[in-house]
């Protein structure tokens, strides 16, 4: 299979950890333009904290838009990062080495993304924050648990929580490492901290490794549920459109088609910003993109399911809101582009090697995967919306406003620029793991037989 | 301008001659416990309007101005929906007040995460608007369509705001509003009620809309009082009686009777595409 | 880590949710919960509500009020259940009174016109000095006009000897009279007053373009009689509206029949015929009124098959209307909108009043029936003044011959009053126009001093129902709050005028109050009368239930048989008919500087805060224009845009505008919005009566090219019933679903 990484110790510490000590010209232009766009997200959201949601495109009868497609999308993404470095732990698959730091972070990042927006997209988020809590114990008011509203911040912050968790018991290693080469005693002094004493004993590896694989066991079904229950807000209600028991496997597998996808972007980026030529491979990203094509098929198969079922249960309004998304003209176009986007263009050129290897086409067919599954998000919430019943008097449609499309570009310049700023205070990639895949792949000579110079735990 | 402030409590009428607008049966108190209901009779409603003003008036609704009409922001809590059958000549205009139909089933109510609406053991959808955190998921939830949310605070320019109720809240923004059946007319009746001793009359709470109706198309009433005049006027028109929606399981207090249109040919059943021309 | 082993990490969980089971347990049922704060009976502190009778100054209807007040200010309006008219019940106009007494942009101080007069330009004055100025002008006045709205009462007879006191004339301007009905009802009833129409008993009414559930004559009288009608105790009611645009209540009826304009009395007729010819009716009801008109022969003309073209009702349709309206006695025909408002208004009228003639309904339960004459010493009967008589004046006044001073309250003719009377021009001629109101408006704006009234809820007065519910009814007017302005009532500032320049000619009272108290007195005889007129404010007025007069027999009338309407301009260069039409909310346009009813959707359109055309989905296509699209209507005499709503109930080649907007004064609610189609009218009149043929303009169309989206509350165009799922479910009501 995929050759291991081939470098020296000393060369993969100094790699690794360049660009964590190192400050780019781009990267102060890069992080400028970001934060140009978090100001003016800041300033949306500020005049509505201030003055109400009347600057977003909602209106009776469509109460939700582009911040709850946005919301589902960014969970979407959040999925594939732990996912791919969960199960490739798992199965010990070797190649998984350079790859499962990015995409965690790149997990919590979309996460925290994610959060900010049903909040922000509540008409007053101050107490969005502290009554999804049960706090009121006084006066018996408790949340109600039969809300979506109330599942999805639980299955969410349990999902961030082990994420960090499995993050943070990844890096220890790393941080040790950082610890042992900062340039200054200010960071040695935090990395120390953040080190918790890790010095590379034995039995600190085994901890380390055995909490590793406890955790990834752990989190995948917290996976699974998170995304299943962000479905639910949406299935559990009675919208035709919506209410379809379908729902969380289909939004599952298209969370995961969405996040591999970025992983394999992000990954494609780190590679020419980080100098990381030599250890995100060829190889690597045609492993992601032959697991692609077996997920965008399923994710395919679902949502033909879920057309389908719409259509065995001739439920008129439910047939009649396919019939908006797969007919009528502005919605006609959406679909089109996001089967496009999402499979029709992708997953036949993923069928060759020579585009599975190449880079550059790598880059633009996740690109547009992801442009394929955020217009997905937006067909499944809100044409639902805009003619919920027979009462087609107040049937209305929805336009989003300029305020919405800062607040979604913003999105993007959020988790960009944290996963830059992470990989300026932490190796991007896991160093110790990859020289452990190094060690493990160096072979020593022992009499006439050729055996591996470390067996694994 | 000569009105002392004697001769204006003489004026006054007495507070409890209010409630008498319409004739009142015996006090029944039934086993079942209250639940307020409304029953519309489409073949009274003429589609007049008085109750969609009577509400805005009576439960401080913000003025819907032409921007909010144009954004579809307008706020009112019960609405004439008004559909067309048929083309010139034959062509004719049905009219329906929809307002929140109180359902016993509300899928409104499982959806909310804080509570803030909730079934009451009156059978009133309450809306608790100081809970409420603005999700609008209940609207979404909804499918009669008849949550209103607050883009923006509300406001009266002096001196409009004296026309204020003080007995309804004046909803900020970032929450849902709907119709409450009028609950502080319930309140006040009960507290009354409740001071002279007695049960509540039938028919003794009249909400603002049904009070104004020229033609009682609404009657108010609690429709597990098999005693009261709605309720029997409901179950002697069982033929005419249908809730609206009815395939969603919802349970609405409210029971339309069926507009009685001589020349119509009838509709065999509700997803019929029967052109209804006489 | 080593002081939490698994065994004690299991036990402590087990502890903690036995622990957790036992208290949820033990814990009272309410512990658990949700306590809302909506519902708290015994906590919550009711504010200390009165509750003040009077009477609702919005339409002209007089229906009674209550209006809660607390800590002094008004909340709600409500129906006074106990008054016979509106029996507890209110329509949108009354609803929205509370609105325009805190309305922003009241009229709060007296003011004197600095620019041109209608240039909007006064400088505030204290009210002594706005009254000096008023007294000089009337010392020297020779000759006075007053002209107001269709007002009544104590306020109308003070209004009226005033006038004469000080050698003028008293005119009432009402924006779309009811003077040609009236005079139906004299010529076809020979009654003095409106007939109570018997709606709750009736089993058929067929009207003629009377909007009678929206803004015909007294709609929440009606309105209530129509609940009854349909779904009360006896005979469901059969409505079946005549007329060229569907009104609201050509919306509710059971047979909507179009006609073309202004013929109207020519399908009476034949309906007359079909009725005389297939026997429908006994004989002996009809022959002596028919007879009248020219007997049987004469009727023949009008057969089915001669009218059909021309009234564009198909025979069947005719012969069908007619034995439905036949068989289902007692019934009743009336006239009113449109069908009066032709150049042969009176006729059609008339021809309406045959067919009561003939089913026998005039004077029967279920049919029209007599209303007592007024004890006219007390209040008199204010008959609006026609619109030839109001137009005839004003050309007198523009052949300089004007009065010398002009009072104007509550009425808007500046307005109303098609641009072709040059009415406004008129009001220019005479030297000094006085306008009295609680908001601005075109005529106030034309005055040379406005003054501002107080409210109907701060002031004294009475008011007489027009038509009565078959009972000598007094409706009383109390304050309610205190004025909330500066503002003094107009029976004040008259009286006041009055007794400082005319005190030989001055009547007793000092004060609308003492006047309105001094009539109660002579109308209300007899007993402790402080006792009575508590009892009378508490109770919003008095009625009497003893009173049955009889129409008067063998009233001296006649139809013109072959009178044909005459419309504007001939249909080539103008093609369309203009139909102008009252919305449910705005009516004639005096209430629309208040924004809960600019907000009140129009039921047919759903439209609210604009101008709109109503069109036939042809009539569109030929003008290749759509929904929202603004087009510039154009008559002989204006023209004016509105939007485009595309209605499946308009007819090929009728245009239905409504009346109302297109208001340069009035506050921020009523300026600059919309058109008014009242001015681009032709100022014809109807022959025999003078009332304004507000339905005999003809117009053209032509696309402006803009679009602007149409402030409807429907949100797809043309919301259907017929389509996806039916939520108007509708049963035909055949066999007995009464109990
Ligand atoms: S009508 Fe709508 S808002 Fe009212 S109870 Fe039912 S679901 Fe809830
Ligand atoms: S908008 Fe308010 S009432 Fe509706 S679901 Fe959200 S919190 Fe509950
Ligand atoms: S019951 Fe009260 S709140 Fe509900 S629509 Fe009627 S007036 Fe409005
Ligand atoms: S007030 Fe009564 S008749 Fe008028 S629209 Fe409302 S329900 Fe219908
Ligand atoms: S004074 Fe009493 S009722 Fe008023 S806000 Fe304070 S605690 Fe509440």
């Amino acid at each position: 299979m995929q050759e291991p990484v081939v470098a020296d110790t000393k060369t993969s510490n100094r790699e690794l950890l360049d660009f964590v000590f190192a400050w780019p010209a781009w990267f102060f232009a890069v992080g400028g333009a970001l934060n140009g766009l978090l100001v003016a997200a800041f300033v949306v959201v500020i005049l509505m904290l201030m003055f109400g949601l009347q600057f977003l495109g909602y209106s009776h009868p469509v109460y939700w838009g582009f911040l709850i497609v946005n919301f589902v999308f960014w969970i979407g993404v959040s999925h594939a990062g732990i996912m791919v470095s969960a199960i490739l732990r798992l199965t010990q698959a070797e190649w998984r080495r350079p790859v499962t730091r990015a995409a965690e972070v790149l997990t919590i990042f979309s996460l925290l993304t994610a959060v900010q927006f049903p909040l922000i997209h509540s008409g007053r988020p101050w107490r969005t924050m502290y009554w999804t809590f049960p706090y009121d114990w006084n006066r018996g008011a408790w949340p109600n648990p039969r809300s979506p509203l109330v599942w999805d911040p639980s299955a969410i912050f349990t999902y961030l929580t082990s994420t960090i968790l499995f993050v943070y018991v990844a890096l220890l290693p790393d941080l040790a490492l950082a610890r042992d080469r900062a340039p200054n005693p200010v960071s040695r002094a935090i990395y120390g901290v953040l080190a918790m004493g890790f010095r590379g004993t034995t039995r600190q590896w085994r901890i380390q490794t055995v909490a590793g694989l406890l955790l990834s066991a752990i989190i995948l079904p917290i996976f699974v549920s998170v995304h299943s229950i962000v479905s639910w807000d949406f299935a559990v209600t009675s919208v035709p459109g919506w209410h379809n028991t379908i729902f969380a496997p289909y939004f599952v597998i298209g969370a995961v088609h969405s996040g591999v996808s970025a992983v394999v972007t992000v990954m494609i980026v780190m590679r020419y910003a980080f100098g990381l030529k030599r250890f995100i491979t060829r190889d690597h990203i045609d492993s992601l993109a032959r697991l692609l094509i077996v997920v965008a098929t399923v994710w395919l198969f679902f949502f033909l399911l879920d057309f389908f079922f719409g259509l065995y249960g001739t439920e008129p309004a439910e047939v009649d809101t396919w019939q908006r998304r797969l007919v009528e003209p502005p919605w006609v176009v959406i679909a089109i582009t996001f089967i496009i986007c999402a499979y029709i263009i992708p997953v036949p050129m993923w069928m060759f090697r020579a585009i599975r290897r190449n880079f550059f086409w790598m880059f633009v067919t996740t690109i547009l995967v992801n442009v394929g599954m955020w217009l997905e998000r937006y067909m499944v919430v809100v044409p639902a919306l805009e003619r919920k019943s027979g009462l087609t008097f107040t049937y209305g449609d929805y336009a989003p406003s300029l305020s919405e499309f800062i607040l979604v570009a913003a999105s993007f310049a959020l988790v960009i620029l944290g996963f830059l700023t992470f990989s300026k205070l932490l190796p991007i990639m896991p160093a110790a793991d990859i020289k452990e895949g190094q060690i493990l792949a160096d072979r020593i000579r022992v009499g006439r037989a050729n055996v591996p110079a470390a067996m694994r735990e | 301008m000569s009105s002392s402030a004697n001769e204006a409590a003489a004026r006054a009428s007495a507070v409890s001659e209010m409630g008498r607008t319409i004739p009142t049966d015996a006090e029944v108190p039934h086993p079942e416990g209250v639940r307020w209901g409304m029953v519309v009779d489409l073949d009274r409603c003429t589609g007049c309007q008085a109750c969609v003003v009577a509400c805005q008036a009576e439960n401080n609704i913000a003025l819907n101005e032409e921007q909010r009409v144009l954004e579809r922001r307008a706020k009112t809590w019960i609405r004439i929906e008004r559909y067309w059958e048929g083309e010139f000549p034959n062509a004719k205009a049905r009219f329906i007040p929809v307002l929140c139909q109180h359902c016993g089933n509300a899928p409104c109510e499982t959806v909310c995460p804080v509570w803030a609406t909730y079934h009451n053991n009156e059978g009133l959808n309450v809306q608790v608007y100081n809970r409420c955190i603005g999700t609008r998921f209940c609207a979404n939830g909804c499918p009669y369509s008849v949550r209103y949310f607050n883009f923006w605070n509300p406001e009266w320019p002096e001196p409009m705001n004296n026309q204020l109720n003080p007995d309804v809240t004046v909803r900020t923004k970032g929450i849902i509003e709907k119709c409450t059946f009028c609950v502080q007319r319930i309140n006040r009746v009960q507290v009354t009620a409740k001071t002279e001793g007695r049960e509540i009359r039938s028919g003794e709470v009249q909400p603002a809309c049904a009070q104004s109706c020229p033609t009682s198309a609404l009657v108010f009433c609690d429709i597990n009082d098999p005693e009261s005049a709605p309720a029997q006027l409901a179950e002697a028109e069982a033929g005419r009686s249908y809730t609206l929606l009815e395939h969603f399981g919802t349970d609405p207090g409210i029971i339309y009777l069926k507009k009685v249109d001589p020349h119509a040919e009838i509709h065999e059943d509700e997803h019929a595409h029967a052109g209804a021309h006489a | 880590m080593s002081g939490l082993g698994r065994r004690r990490f299991l036990v402590g969980s087990a502890a903690l949710a036995g622990g957790a089971t036992v208290v949820a347990c033990a814990a009272p049922e309410r512990e658990s919960q949700v306590q809302s704060f909506v519902l708290q009976p015994e906590l919550s502190l009711p504010g200390q509500e009165l509750w003040f009778a009077t009477t609702c100054a919005h339409s002209s209807c007089g229906n009674s009020v209550v209006v809660r007040t607390i800590d002094g200010r008004a909340k709600k309006v409500e129906g006074n259940p106990a008054f016979p008219v509106n029996q507890g019940k209110l329509n949108v106009r009354s609803q929205a009174g509370v609105q325009s007494l805190y309305h922003p942009d009241r009229l709060t101080v007296p003011k004197r016109r600095r620019g041109l007069r209608g240039a909007n330009e006064f400088e505030d004055l204290e009210w002594p000095a706005g009254l000096d100025l008023l007294t000089e002008k009337m010392s020297e006045a020779r000759s006075v006009v007053v002209i107001t709205g269709p007002i009544s009462g104590t306020r109308a007879r003070i209004a009226r000897d005033f006038a004469t006191a000080f050698g003028g004339e008293h005119l009432v301007y009402e924006t779309l009279e009811s003077t040609v009905w009236r005079k139906t009802v004299q010529d076809g009833l020979g009654a003095r007053r409106l007939p109570y129409l018997d709606i709750a008993n009736a089993h058929s009414i067929l009207s003629f373009g009377a909007d009678f559930l929206s803004t015909w004559v007294s709609p929440t009288q009606y309105g209530v009689g129509y609940g009854e009608f349909r779904q009360g105790h006896g005979e469901r009611g059969r409505l079946i509206q005549v007329e060229p645009r569907m009104s609201l209540t050509g919306a509710n009826a059971d047979s909507w029949v179009y006609v073309h304009p202004g013929q109207e009395g020519a399908l009476a007729l034949s309906i007359a015929q079909v009725i005389a010819a297939e026997g429908l009716a006994p004989p002996d009801n009809w022959f002596n009124v028919v007879s009248e008109v020219g007997g049987l022969d004469a009727l023949n003309a009008y057969a089915p098959d001669r009218v059909s073209q021309r009234t564009g009702v198909p025979v069947e349709r005719i012969q069908e209307i007619a034995r439905e309206f036949a068989s289902h006695q007692p019934g009743f025909a009336i006239a009113g909108g449109p069908a009066l408002a032709s150049t042969n208004g009176l006729d059609n009228g008339l021809a309406a009043m045959l067919l009561n003639h003939m089913v026998g309904s005039v004077g029967q339960p279920g049919g029209l029936l007599p209303n007592p004459n007024l004890r006219s010493t007390v209040t008199p009967p204010t008959e609006p003044t026609s619109f030839a008589d109001l137009a005839g004046r004003g050309n007198t006044w523009l052949e300089d011959d004007p009065p010398d001073v002009a009072i104007v309250f509550e009425a808007d003719p500046v307005y109303g009053m098609p641009q072709a009377t040059r009415f406004a021009d008129a009001l220019g001629k005479i030297p000094f126009v006085v306008g009295i109101g609680t908001i601005m408006s075109e005529t106030l704006g034309h005055s040379d001093l406005v003054l501002p009234s107080t409210h109907a809820f701060e002031e004294w007065g009475d008011y007489v129902p027009d038509p009565a519910p078959r009972q000598h009814v007094v409706g009383l007017q109390q304050p309610v709050v205190r004025p909330t302005t500066s503002g003094r009532s107009f029976g004040d500032i008259l009286l006041t005028l009055w007794h400082d320049l005319r005190p030989n000619l001055a009547p007793p009272w000092e004060t609308m109050r003492d006047a309105v108290r001094a009539n109660a007195a002579e109308v209300f005889r007899g007993g402790d009368f402080e006792e009575r007129w508590v009892d009378l404010l508490k109770n919003g007025g008095g009625w009497n239930d003893d009173w049955a007069p009889e129409f008067r027999a063998a009233p001296d009338w006649h139809v013109n048989l072959l009178a044909e309407p005459a419309f504007s301009d001939n249909g080539v260069e103008f093609p369309l008919h203009l139909i102008p039409f009252e919305g449910v909310a705005l009516g004639g346009g005096d209430e629309t500087a208040n924004p809960w009813l600019q907000a009140t959707p129009d039921p047919i359109s759903t439209a609210t805060w604009t101008t709109w055309v109503e069109m036939n989905p042809s009539t569109a296509a030929a003008l290749n224009v759509s929904r929202g699209d603004v087009v510039r209507i154009e008559t002989a005499h204006g023209e004016f845009e509105a939007g485009v709503y595309i209605s499946p109930a308009a007819a090929p080649g009728v245009l239905g505008v409504p009346v109302g907007q297109g208001h340069a004064f009035g506050g921020r609610w009523r300026e600059d919005r919309g058109s008014n189609v009242l001015a681009s009218l032709a100022p014809l009149t109807v022959a025999g009566s003078g009332g304004l043929a507000w339905a005999a303009t003809r117009a053209r169309v032509r696309p402006t090219g803009d679009y602007r989206q149409l402030p409807t509350i429907e949100v797809l165009p043309n919301a259907r019933n017929d389509v996806e799922e039916v939520i108007v479910q509708v049963t035909n009501g055949n066999g007995d679903h009464h109990k």
